[in-house]
């Protein structure tokens, strides 16, 4: 019997059992059936993906609490620049604080800038190395205004923290057993001579890199955590206790919870000190420890920043990856504190300034270590927040702005159409919560053509792909 | 004779020696030379200390130099080595049976392909003869008529040898006979040099050790068999009970169990008064002066997560404390908020509600919660302004979305037994619109910090904040907020428009009175019940209970049997009192244990002690995902419904929430923790580990004859008897060859709690 297969027969035995179970009527929307017996496809479709273009990998950065985007990508055309101070009130930048963008892509007249802590961003969206992808948001398939209002065609859950987050990684809400970066994995995860490590977090469990049959595996931000006590030697007061300890952790567990606990044990066991040497192997410079001056005045080190750690070890994970026999990855990063319902003005330009100089410490890493073109890094979030202020800070929303960055992006571009900033628009839900003009489903779809899926394997990962006019965004 | 279970070799016959007497010294010499320096290695001062010692009180014995000691070949180092045909392992403690089996777990390191010959002889009667051919520790046993106290029981090793520098030894793990098990160490042991009838003249002798390394018998006398527990399995039973009613079981508290019913101590402990133990540690802090005070140099937030620590280990109202950290982790307000950072005394306010209201009523609770101003700071409704049509600014919407989706009713519509409730087309149906989100944000307005009534000015509402120096303190952080006139919304807000408890908040209400009506139109909605009482279960019991479990509790969250609705006394007492809570388990039944009750379970089983008296220790397990009080976000540390992918969890969808904070690198490091509390402690002093065991009082058990009874008290407070074979062997083996020297007792209490401590049985609660 195949591989293909098997992971067949054993993704269909799954999809009868939850069928059965009491609690499978919970997602038994029309996309959530579809996306139950997806994995099996992937798996049956394994040999399609295009592979052998050398070394790939997408890096997710989750923008953890829903960003508000509306202040990343700021209009600066005299009629636009007055419908957003009106619409934000105290949240609106002042011009001075804004720079512009290359923007030939939108409705002419109109301008945009962005703030100055992003400016590190925007050196490369300058360069042509990083573009911006405008009112991005989880869609099932393409809907109005009216729809909205009738409740008809619209994504479970809107507006909640954890199950948007969760449509933006699997298309479903939280409880999804797969998201998309995992999905393509399942497709992918034969190209790597390490499937181990095809799918990467640097920021804990995210259903994005779950896979059907691809499981995720988690990095620390020094590299691989080693079992200190399964190391050869003297080990709390006998040095009987590393092979002792490594004998017990080789069992399979007297029932369900330690028996999965142990698997997780076994894999870090396995692949902890191979990681190590590998990564060992890269050259890949430090984060620096002189503080960044940023444009209040106050410092940022990115040697104590948590994003820069993340996307530290990420490049050390890249530049280790042709090393190990790797073709195609997928990593996470994340950052929180994006839950912007008050303080917004005193704690956004820092969460801007971490994630501009943390990306363009990133990127320029790759490009020392050659691996620029090999790199796409793109953002997402919760989802977008309010153009209303409620006096300190703004709320849940839908659509927002994204950017995506790497050597291969085709950069100095806004893609998709940027809304009019206003209330009231055509776009506005009703306190500035905008409409999606564009899907997840196309974000993710153009990136996974970039990883080689073809456009049956992207069905297979994105099942609502055919909802939608364009499955190929050229952002890449 | 040997019994049929291995296939090692058995002879009766004493084979031809090798060496001599002045070789064998010098090779003893080399032996704890080269242990000297593996513990040099490992880093570990404690382990080089006992390795030394019995360096040096092997040389004065044998009245050899330094120099000579320093000289010798290192021997090989036989641990890693697989042996070709191992015998099978047979179980290391025999149950006392008709036919008496003494079992001799031993290796050897061979020369010339040939083992080390072992003779075992009771009273002066051989009993077997073996030849040690397995590299790693195994089981040899002997079948003997009797094994009486007092009985000689001599271990002989009879053909040392070395040959081309292969160079045979005999190690010994223990000695076992029914319950007993002897470790070569015993005090009263001694290794009899010499060969033939040397090993038994009673001349040459050191104290026992388990590295045989040239001819000469250990000579053990059999000590008194202890009388068995009467009581193990009540106590074993009350370990359980006690893992999930308390942070964990002390020897005193599974004795008091042994002859009281679980209902009478919840009786018991729910009477115990509450106490502001969080405020009171906080404001003791304050006290020292302003230096200690929110902006003074020496304050510090991590004072709250110490009380954590603290009264988890300590306090005698332990169901309440471990109920509030269960409510903790569903009305979550999380510290690593930086905007809590300077809020130390408010955050603690919050822990000290929590465990106030653990045996009170929901609503109370409910009520006390979103008046508090930590949650207020926390989900940003302190300050929260009234709607401006004029300028189209809105309230915000941040606690009333939370209050419904994590503290009250959930996202669906849910039946008594915690099932999805579903519409005609069979699917689940949500409990609240963005409407509704939107009505009840404006509840939530014109809240701030309770400053004096004659102080509720605007002014004060958008920008006063409390000065918490010493010469100013008022306090204010530790009452409710506070309505302030003027600076609520007066619009109507209609809430879940075309349920059937769909209520109306008429336009023109005072914040107090729209307040009370939205919840207890919360309080009242049917999810509450099924919603936090399978949270309730899930924190304290069963990641997946039954749905009959869930509606058994719901039911009581919906009428205590006098009517009362949201009595959370009545819901943990029925909860933990459950046939299924307090039945045997059956598969699938339990959870997997979040790493701040292991390490609590361990702080009060083992007796730790915080040498500051401070419990320092507010950061621990970051790097497991569990940092205590410092959750990610208001979702807390992990999500209720979380079912693992890839697992078997995930075929039938049954949710184990831990399971989402396990990973490559956190499971690394929960065992690296471990090897910590069974090493120095947790925690930091500044200068040293602050929380840590008595290990040498701890290993004395083993020590008093019987390395067996530290297995047993470690099975019984640590893993309730579920102790598997395989961990009872890996401690045996490990602490039974422990060397002897004056760390010696602590160092087996060391290994063999560093290995509980990383078992997969630790990691689970039946």
């Amino acid at each position: 019997m195949t591989s293909s297969r098997r992971h067949f027969l054993r993704a269909t035995a799954g999809l009868a059992a939850a069928a059965a179970h009491p609690l499978g009527a919970r997602f038994s929307l029309p996309l959530a059936t579809q996306l139950a017996g997806l994995g099996a496809l992937a798996a049956s479709q394994a040999r399609a993906a295009s592979t052998n273009d050398g070394y790939k990998a997408l890096v997710c950065l989750h923008l953890a609490g829903g960003n508000d985007s509306h202040n990343w990508i700021v209009p600066t055309d005299a009629g636009n620049r007055a419908s957003y101070a009106a619409a934000r009130g105290e949240l609106a930048w002042a011009e001075g604080k804004l720079q512009g963008i290359t923007s030939g892509t939108q409705a002419s007249g109109r301008s945009f800038g962005m703030p100055l802590e992003l400016g590190p961003l925007r050196d490369w969206y300058e360069s042509g190395q990083c573009a911006v992808l405008a009112n991005v948001g989880t869609l099932e398939r393409p809907v109005t205004k009216a729809d909205y209002k009738a409740g008809v065609g619209l994504p479970a859950k809107l507006f909640s923290h954890n199950d948007q987050a969760a449509t933006w990684q699997s298309l479903q809400p939280e409880g999804a057993p797969s998201g998309w970066g995992g999905r393509m994995g399942d497709i992918l995860m034969s190209a790597n001579q390490h499937p181990v490590f095809t799918a990467v977090s640097a920021s804990g469990n995210a259903v994005f890199l779950s896979g059907n049959s691809v499981t995720q595996y988690q990095v620390g931000t020094n590299g691989p955590v080693l079992i200190n006590g399964a190391q050869a030697g003297w080990r709390a007061g006998s040095a009987n206790t590393p092979g002792a300890l490594r004998s017990l952790l080789a069992g399979s567990g007297s029932n369900a919870f330690e028996a999965e606990y142990l698997k997780v044990v076994q894999r870090s066991l396995s692949t902890s000190s191979l990681l190590q040497t590998a990564l060992g192997n890269t050259a890949l410079a430090a984060l620096p420890t002189a503080p960044i001056t940023l444009p209040n005045g106050s410092t940022l080190a990115l040697n104590n920043d948590a994003l820069a750690k993340q996307l530290r070890i990420v490049a050390q994970m890249i530049a280790a990856g042709p090393g190990l026999g790797m073709r195609r990855q997928v990593f996470m990063v994340s950052i929180g504190g994006f839950d912007s319902h008050s303080h917004q003005m005193r704690d956004q330009p820092l969460l801007m300034a971490r994630v501009a100089q943390s990306v363009n410490w990133f990127l320029s890493a790759l490009q020392g270590a050659g691996m620029l073109n090999n790199v796409v890094l793109f953002s997402t979030s919760d989802f977008g927040r309010t153009l209303a202020s409620n006096g300190d800070g703004c709320d849940h929303g839908w659509g927002s702005h994204h950017f995506i960055a790497g050597g291969a992006v085709k950069g100095r571009q806004i893609f998709g159409t940027m809304p009019v900033t206003a209330l009231g628009t055509a776009d506005d839900l009703g306190s500035g919560r905008l409409l999606p003009s564009t899907s997840v489903t196309q974000y993710a779809a153009t990136l996974g053509a970039w990883m080689g899926l073809s456009a049956g394997e992207l069905r297979t990962v994105l099942p609502n792909l055919g909802s939608f006019s364009s499955a190929n965004l050229g952002f890449v | 004779m040997l019994s049929s279970s291995t296939d090692a070799a058995v002879t009766t016959a004493s084979t031809a020696t090798v060496d001599t007497e002045a070789a064998a010294i010098a090779k003893a010499e080399a032996a704890a030379d080269a242990q000297a320096t593996a513990a040099v290695a490992a880093v570990n001062a404690e382990a080089s200390a006992a390795a030394l010692a019995e360096k040096a009180a092997t040389g004065a014995a044998s009245n050899l130099t330094e120099s000579a000691s320093t000289s010798a070949t290192p021997p090989t180092t036989p641990i890693a080595v697989t042996p070709a045909a191992t015998p099978a392992v047979t179980p290391a403690v025999t149950p006392a049976a008709t036919t008496p089996v003494l079992t001799v777990r031993a290796r050897g390191s061979l020369a010339a392909g040939v083992g080390p010959q072992m003779v075992v002889r009771v009273d002066g009667n051989t009993i077997g003869t073996v030849d040690v051919t397995a590299t790693e520790f195994t089981s040899y046993p002997f079948a003997l008529p009797t094994l009486a106290t007092g009985a000689k029981v001599d271990i002989a090793f009879t053909n040392d040898a070395v040959i081309n520098g292969e160079d045979r030894n005999l190690y010994l793990a223990y000695v076992a006979h029914g319950s007993q098990v002897l470790m070569p160490t015993e005090t009263n042991a001694l290794y009899d040099r010499g060969k033939a009838d040397k090993a038994f003249d009673g001349l040459d002798t050191v104290r026992g050790r388990g590295n045989l390394t040239s001819n000469g018998a250990l000579r053990l006398t059999w000590p008194a068999v202890p009388s068995a527990d009467a009581q193990l399995a009540r106590k074993q039973d009350a370990v359980r009970f006690l893992l999930q009613a308390s942070f964990g079981p002390t020897p005193a508290s599974v004795n008091a169990l042994v002859n009281k019913p679980y209902g009478t101590w919840l009786t018991e402990q729910m009477a115990l008064a509450y106490q502001p133990d969080y405020v009171t540690a906080v404001q003791t802090q304050y006290d020292r002066g302003d230096a200690y005070r929110p902006k003074g140099a020496s304050y510090a937030p991590g004072w709250v997560g110490q009380t954590f620590w603290a009264t988890a280990a300590q306090a005698p109202d332990q169901l309440r404390k471990r109920v509030a950290f269960a409510l903790h982790q569903i009305f979550m307000v999380s510290q690593a908020d930086s905007s809590l950072w300077g809020q130390a005394r408010a955050y603690a306010a919050y822990h000290d509600l929590l465990n106030q209201h653990a045996f009170g009523n929901y609503r109370a609770l409910l009520q006390d919660m979103a008046l508090s101003p930590a949650m207020g700071i926390y989900l940003s409704h302190l300050r929260n302004r009234k709607e401006d049509t004029a300028t189209g600014r809105m309230p915000d919407e941040n606690f009333a979305r939370e209050i419904m989706q994590l503290f009250s009713i959930g996202l669906h519509e849910l039946n008594t037994d915690g099932s999805p409730r579903l519409d005609a087309n069979g699917n689940p149906i949500e409990t609240y619109t963005n409407a509704d989100v939107m009505a009840l944000a404006k509840v939530f307005t014109g809240w701030s910090w309770a400053f004096a009534d004659n102080e509720l000015t605007e002014s004060k509402f958008r920008w006063g904040s409390p000065d918490y120096s010493a010469a100013a303190d008022q306090r204010i952080d530790v009452l409710p907020m506070k309505a302030y006139p003027g600076q609520h919304s007066t619009a109507a807000k209609a809430l879940f428009t075309g349920k059937p408890w769909a209520t109306t908040i008429a336009a023109n209400g005072t914040a107090q009175a729209d307040l009370k009506q939205a919840l207890d139109a919360l309080f009242n909605h049917p999810n509450v019940g099924p919603f936090i009482a399978r949270q309730l279960i899930q924190r304290l019991v069963t990641s997946q209970p039954s749905p009959a479990y869930v509606a058994r509790v719901a039911g009581v969250f919906n009428n205590n049997g006098s009517g009362v609705r949201g009595d959370l006394a009545a819901v943990v007492r029925t909860m933990l009192l459950d046939a299924e809570a307090r039945n045997a388990p059956p598969a699938g039944f339990g959870k997997l244990r979040e790493p701040v009750l292991r390490v609590a379970h361990w702080l009060r089983a083992l007796g730790a002690q915080s040498t500051s008296g401070q419990f320092q220790m507010a950061t621990v397990l970051g790097n497991v995902g569990q940092r205590a009080l410092y959750a990610p976000s208001v979702f807390g540390y992990y999500r209720p419904g979380y079912v693992p992918p890839n697992t078997a969890f995930a075929g039938s969808k049954a949710t184990a929430p831990e399971f989402q904070i396990v990973n490559e690198s956190t499971v690394a490091a929960w065992i690296n923790t471990a090897e910590a509390m069974a090493g120095n402690g947790l925690g930091w002093t500044g200068s040293a580990a602050d929380v840590v065991v008595d290990h040498a009082a701890l290993g004395a058990l083993a020590d008093s004859g019987h390395l067996g009874a530290l297995v047993d008290h470690l099975n019984l407070l640590l893993l309730g008897g579920r102790m598997s074979a395989p961990l009872r062997q890996a401690i045996l083996d490990t602490a039974g060859s422990v060397s002897a020297g004056t760390t010696a007792t602590a160092n087996r209490a060391r290994a063999a709690v560093f290995l509980t401590l990383a078992s997969p049985e630790f990691l689970t609660q039946p």
